[in-house]
């Protein structure tokens, strides 16, 4: 029995306040490592998925819900708006690349897309098998989308109008699947693409009451919002403010509704992250009060160790060893249950077709809570330890009640 | 240990010259007479409460440094030892059963003989634990924690962990406190035997009268009044 396992005795020799100790040293660093999971997570899904899109224009309304709509398939977009507006963008000079999108029909919960196969090239998907569409009402399923709907290539499906579940579905318009995407990990795995010709036959079949109306129709052809690639980045200074000057245009900048965004929800991780901090700093008050009690309650078993040839250092290792362990089993406790809740948030929004996240996560900044814990637990041991090594032993051995 | 220096005299265990001790600054010594004890010698170490019999084992144990004088064991100068050393000496060179025994109760008797080793940063020696608990007929008891054994069983591991590492000096605090005459004769019989396997000297500090007979007739009696002083 080493000192290690010497010191694993004492701890359990007193479970109660062993686990409690645990318990508060695990919640504390669980606490900690779920925000840095999930921030870093939702961080690098947004800082993904923003690919190299530098400008996001639709109807006018609030920009972060253009953002969350037209990047992240998060929101509900604040409208329509002309599809020559398409064209007019794509002649400024300083835009490189304009993507429409035609949002309005889902699939169980997942977005029906219209775009064109520009949108590869803001995010390079390969194809796990098929090809992509090359005429109307052909799709092209995300893994996620192919993987829950067991939908395949050659399989038909019809769209449901609106972008949740319950809407009334198209079913003069079935789609056949052409091919379905690799998994990538983005917000691609949770769409449905095909051709914007696509979505607007299905709402013109859908609404058109004779051959005038569907021409009528045509004639106003509409998209959801336009992700705009810069020429140059001159292009942030100016065309935000034109496209902003147009009557049915807003544009909205990604990388500053994003970062207002994470300032948002930051305030919430900022909470939790505070709650572990308190909830840590109790239990290194908690291990000092134990083991500061323990070293009291044994200071005979510690003096017939010096007795028995211990140093005093060796002494004080024997408590510290003892505040270690639980730091060992808070930071693998604490480590599990943040990851578990990870997963299970994970699963959670996977439900509601939302940001990927995994349990099984791994960040260098995790790094920080075996450190943590092995930093509280010895500012918890010091002063018990320091007694410890300081014991009048004669005293102690000659005491006879 | 030193290694003897004479063909013709026997080896001296412990020797005590001019030694003083004061507790604490201003505190009036108390002042021990020479004394020369020969290796595996039985010593009575006798005297009033406050004489300072407690004091005399924890200078020989080396936790105390004399304030004056010498004390060597086994031709070991103790005083002039550094912390670290005195602590490795002690480990190496002295068993010693307390008189409330310090056996932990979160520990059963076997982690309490491993305290031995561990202590001294040594691996635990497995065969010499299981000779031991043979010896001072212990055996089935090693999973039994201290509070699940009586009293002279629990004396009998106490004295078990004082020789497990073969000490050549074994000290006793009141062994006899609160035993009846029967359980007091015991283990007083008990520690000059266990001491004699191994040919260690043995201090027993008692000042129970019952002591005299149970160390044998050739105990060395060492008689302190109440300041120290041999008398």
């Amino acid at each position: 029995m080493r000192l290690a396992a010497l010191a694993w005795r004492y701890l359990w020799a007193r479970p109660l306040h062993a686990l409690l100790n645990l318990l508060l040293l695990s919640l504390g660093l669980a606490s900690i490592a779920f925000v840095v999971l999930v921030s870093q997570q939702v961080e690098h899904a947004m800082q993904r998925d923003l690919a190299s899109i530098d400008l996001v224009v639709g109807a006018k309304g609030s920009p972060m819900q253009l953002i969350l709509a037209g990047v992240f398939h998060l929101d509900v977009p604040p409208g329509n708006i002309p599809a020559a507006a398409v064209q007019t963008l794509r002649e400024q000079a300083l835009v490189a690349r304009a993507v429409p999108l035609a949002l309005g029909d889902s699939l169980r919960g997942y977005r029906i897309v219209g775009s064109t196969h520009e949108y590869f090239e803001l995010y390079p998907t390969p194809l796990r098998e098929g090809r992509l569409w090359q005429r109307p009402l052909e799709a092209v399923l995300g893994a996620q989308v192919a993987r829950d709907t067991a939908l395949r290539v050659g399989d038909g499906f019809v769209g449901v109008h609106g972008l949740g579940e319950g809407g009334h579905e198209h079913g003069g318009m079935p789609y056949r699947v052409v091919g379905v995407l690799a998994e990538g990990g983005g917000v691609v795995d949770r769409l449905v693409l095909t051709s914007l010709e696509s979505v607007w036959a299905v709402h013109e079949e859908a609404t058109a009451l004779d051959d005038d109306d569907r021409r009528a129709l045509e004639a106003e052809r509409e998209v959801t919002l336009v992700l705009v690639s810069y020429r140059s980045p001159l292009a942030a200074a100016s065309l935000p403010r034109w496209v902003n000057a147009q009557a049915d245009l807003q544009a909205a900048s990604p990388a500053l509704e994003t970062a207002r965004l994470l300032r948002i929800v930051g305030v919430g991780t900022d909470v939790l992250r505070g709650f572990g901090i308190v909830l840590l700093l109790a239990a290194a008050l908690s291990v000092f009060i134990a083991l500061y009690h323990a070293v009291g309650e044994r200071e005979g078993d510690l003096a017939m160790m010096r007795m028995l040839g211990a140093p005093p250092r060796r002494v004080g290792a024997l408590v510290a060893a003892e505040a270690l362990w639980l730091a060992l089993l808070g930071t693998v406790l604490g480590l599990v249950l943040a990851h578990g809740l990870t997963h299970v948030l994970g699963w959670q929004l996977r439900a509601d077709r939302s940001i990927a996240l995994v349990g099984w996560w791994w960040s260098p900044t995790l790094a920080a809570v075996p450190l943590g814990a092995v930093a509280l637990a010895l500012i918890g041991a010091a002063l018990p330890a320091w007694r410890a090594m300081r014991l009048d032993v004669t005293r102690l051995l000659q005491d006879p009640r | 240990m030193a290694d003897a220096s004479s063909h013709t005299a026997p080896r001296p265990l412990i020797e005590l010259e001019g030694l003083t001790y004061a507790w604490g600054a201003g505190a009036m010594p108390l002042r021990f007479a020479n004394r020369r004890i020969d290796a595996g010698a039985v010593v009575r170490l006798r005297g009033p409460s406050g004489s300072g019999k407690s004091t005399l084992l924890a200078l020989l144990a080396g936790l105390l440094t004399p304030s004056g004088g010498r004390v060597r064991v086994g031709g070991v100068d103790i005083g002039a030892l550094g912390p670290r050393q005195r602590d490795a000496w002690r480990g190496a060179h002295v068993g010693f059963v307390p008189q409330r025994l310090h056996l932990s109760g979160s520990l059963d008797v076997q982690r309490n003989l491993e305290l031995s080793y561990i202590s001294a940063g040594l691996a635990v020696d497995q065969a010499r634990i299981d000779q031991v608990l043979a010896r001072l007929g212990l055996h089935g008891l090693a999973r039994r924690r201290p509070q699940e054994l009586s009293v002279g069983q629990a004396q009998r591991v106490a004295i078990a962990r004082a020789v497990l590492r073969s000490p050549a000096l074994l000290l006793a605090d009141e062994p006899t406190a609160h035993l009846d005459d029967g359980a007091a004769a015991a283990v007083l019989a008990l520690l000059r035997e266990v001491a004699g396997d191994s040919a260690a000297g043995l201090v027993v500090a008692t000042h129970d009268a019952r002591a005299g007979a149970a160390l044998g007739a050739d105990a060395v009696d060492i008689v302190l009044d109440a300041a120290g002083a041999q008398v």
